[in-house]
């Protein structure tokens, strides 16, 4: 479970998020949308302990993340807007590497069937990075994060970039994570994505969370004007 | 320790498969072995000339036949310097400092025969040398082969992602300094292997005389170098913003602190400490400076003393003629005159000694900016190839040449007693003391640098500390 007390973020006069309330509960994804500037990196930053909180907490599995930043981080898992890992070595040795340092003796076949299940095959695996399109590389960062069977996975702008097959590819695979009972919580300016994979929207705007709504109780297009609404308002 | 280990195993595959760096490493290897074969063969050649300029200068001393003792003190002989086995890493600055000293009557000469006035091609050969590649190139390859290493990572994105799963930066800049200084090394198992096989396997009359300990003490000043250098380049791998900022900022770092600094600081010294000219030294000693009798006339001060020796001699055998005398007069004079000039070589070339040594304290003090100062202070003088070693070995020669001149000129004056001219017979010479020479012991030496060492030390050890506060206080931004 992922939770934010009064998260509050300043640097100097200028706040980059205020005061946020927010609970993901494992099962859930959780999209926040917003422009950029919105605090939308902010959050997860704080959550990943990058940058120091100016007050309230941030919470991984009811454990504080700057209290306990081994201990959550051991908890959940990240995939940046772009993945790029190491061209040097081959998709296998990512995944191997990464597992490696997170002190998990994985045998190469279990490694390999990980991948497999975010769509990579075991040839592909055999590959450099040097090959890989952005879409291979961002699966690639889901499977390193199923490797680690986190609890909590913190995506930032992941969709970013891909083409919409690939884009929805990796939205099935979400909601396969999410199913298996991870709690995800994802920053994307794609509304309609969001609308599709997500079980809660949050809009932010600001440094605000705005809006919290079920992603089932609205329409794509009634998302869209709730979210530009916000946008005039905040402008 | 795991994670350590898997750090350094992904920094090799990428440098393996990285093929500029297989390339660079692989010419360093060559470098290291051609600079080490040049080492080995001109050592060789110097320690067998040594060994053959040696024997054949017993028999020219020995078979000279019967002769006046004074003359055989100034037909003198050469006491030659020996080259110790480190000397084929670190030649130091032994093709400046002469080879042999020429002992003769009545003067203390300075160091023959150096090898970097033999033309370009041998000081070339002096000069490139393993030590020079391990201070100056190998700083250069942990540059190339380390500027990227926390720098490189927040370029692509992965330092985020390592930190995010929990790996500490300071776990991860040990990593990257410990795979940079276990590659250096690696680098040098060929180089070390054939070096030792070629010694092992040529039979040489080489100087082996304490070469193990002098070899591991320099071992560990390279590895302190090496360590702090890994250090160093980690350090500012993590403060740079990117890859291509900590390539710049590590190239104007070596420059400075191998290069520039190094050479700054030997010209401080030499500016500060200049040693006396040629002209100036010799005019000091035969003015008599630092002896008992300074005169602009040596042979004024030459005949008062011939006097003064006489009348002391008249007087304490109670007769009034020199031939009476129950000693050899003429070799009694001139041990007295051998020893009145003593004092003024003793001055002369205390100060030129204490010139040398201020510059190489006012060196040393220019290790606090380059651990390169420090280094190749303490590595020469394990070689034996600093200027310390010239002045063990000039007084120990110049002990000999007292020594062999008194006892030669003592066995004219006991029996040469009332003989104008005596010719001693040609077993004389046997009974002559040899020339032994001990060079100074591995703790001497160390002494004398504790605090080149304690600078690299301290070279190897701040890096280390300043990676872990920097690693500390460094923030990710995803």
């Amino acid at each position: 479970m992922l939770q934010a007390v009064d998260l509050h973020k300043r640097y100097g006069d200028v706040v980059a998020l205020e005061r946020l309330n927010l609970t993901v509960e494992p099962g859930e994804i959780c999209c926040l949308l917003g422009a950029n500037g919105a605090g939308k990196t902010t959050t997860i930053n704080l959550f990943l302990d990058f940058v120091p909180r100016t007050s309230g907490r941030a919470l991984v599995c009811g454990h504080d993340v700057v209290e306990h930043p081994l201990k959550t981080k051991s908890l959940l898992a990240y995939i940046p807007e772009v993945v790029n890992l190491y061209p040097s070595l081959t998709g296998i040795e990512n995944l191997r590497y990464f597992a490696d340092l997170a002190g998990l003796r994985i045998p190469s076949d279990e490694l390999i069937a990980g991948a497999v299940r975010v769509g990579l095959g075991a040839e592909v695996m055999q590959r450099r990075l040097t090959s890989y399109s952005k879409g291979m590389r961002q699966k690639l960062g889901l499977a390193i994060a199923l490797t680690r069977r986190a609890k909590v996975l913190l995506l930032d702008e992941p969709l970013s970039g891909l083409d919409p097959q690939a884009a929805n590819e990796f939205s099935c695979l979400l909601r396969d994570v999410a199913r298996d009972g991870v709690a995800v919580l994802m920053t994307t300016h794609d509304l309609f994505r969001a609308r599709e994979i997500a079980s809660h929207i949050g809009i932010m705007a600001r440094g605000r969370l705005v809006e919290y709504l079920r992603a089932e109780a609205v329409n794509p297009s009634r998302l869209e004007s709730i979210y530009l609404e916000h946008m005039r308002a905040w402008a | 320790m795991g994670v350590i280990l898997t750090i350094i195993r992904r920094e090799f595959t990428d440098w393996w498969r990285d093929g500029r760096l297989r390339w660079l490493a692989g010419g360093c290897i060559l470098l290291l072995l051609s600079v080490a074969l040049l080492g080995w063969q001109s050592t060789i050649a110097v320690v067998d000339a040594r060994s053959a300029a040696i024997e054949q200068e017993t028999e020219n001393f020995l078979n000279q036949g019967a002769k006046n003792p004074h003359a055989a003190a100034h037909f003198g002989q050469y006491a030659f310097r020996p080259t110790l086995l480190p000397a084929a890493i670190d030649p130091g600055v032994d093709a400046w400092m002469g080879k042999m000293v020429w002992l003769e009557a009545h003067r203390r000469n300075l160091a023959e025969f150096r090898p970097a006035e033999d033309g370009a091609s041998h000081g070339q050969a002096v000069t490139l040398s393993v030590s020079w590649v391990l201070q100056y190139v190998v700083p250069l390859l942990l540059v190339i082969m380390g500027f990227a290493a926390v720098a490189g990572e927040r370029d692509r994105g992965t330092l985020a992602l390592l930190v995010a799963q929990g790996l500490r930066l300071q776990t991860l800049a040990l990593g990257k300094g410990l795979a940079m200084s276990a590659a250096i090394f690696m680098l040098l198992i060929p180089v070390v292997a054939v070096v030792i096989a070629l010694y092992a396997l040529t039979p040489t009359a080489i100087d082996t005389h304490d070469a193990g300990t002098r070899l591991a003490w320099m071992s560990l000043g390279y590895l302190l170098y090496i360590v702090g250098f890994s250090g160093v380049v980690v350090c500012i791998s993590m403060l740079s913003r990117s890859a291509r900022t900590a390539l710049f900022a590590l190239l104007i770092f070596w420059v400075s602190v191998v290069v520039l600094i190094p050479r700054l600081a030997t010209d401080s010294a030499a500016a500060r400490h200049p040693l006396p000219a040629a002209s100036d030294f010799w005019a000091a000693i035969k003015r008599g400076e630092g002896a008992d009798v300074v005169s602009e006339i040596p042979e004024e001060r030459a005949a008062r003393l011939r006097e003064s020796v006489a009348a002391e001699l008249l007087a304490r055998h109670g007769v009034g003629r020199i031939e009476d005398l129950p000693v050899n007069f003429t070799a009694v004079y001139l041990q007295r005159l051998e020893e009145a000039d003593a004092p003024a070589f003793d001055h002369a070339y205390g100060k030129l000694w204490a010139a040398q040594e201020n510059q190489r304290v006012s060196r040393s003090i220019f290790g606090v900016l380059s651990p390169t100062i420090s280094l190749r202070e303490i590595s020469m003088a394990l070689a034996g190839t600093d200027p310390f070693a010239l002045w063990h070995f000039g007084q120990a020669a110049e002990a000999h040449r007292r020594i062999l001149v008194a006892s030669l000129n003592g066995a004219q004056a006991r029996d040469g007693a009332g003989r104008g001219f005596y010719v001693a017979p040609a077993n004389t010479w046997q009974q002559m003391p040899r020339f032994v020479y001990e060079p100074p012991l591995v703790t001497a030496v160390i002494s004398r640098h504790a605090v080149d060492f304690i600078l690299l030390i301290l070279w190897a050890l701040i890096p280390m500390l300043a990676a872990w506060l920097i690693a500390r206080r460094t923030r990710i931004a995803a």
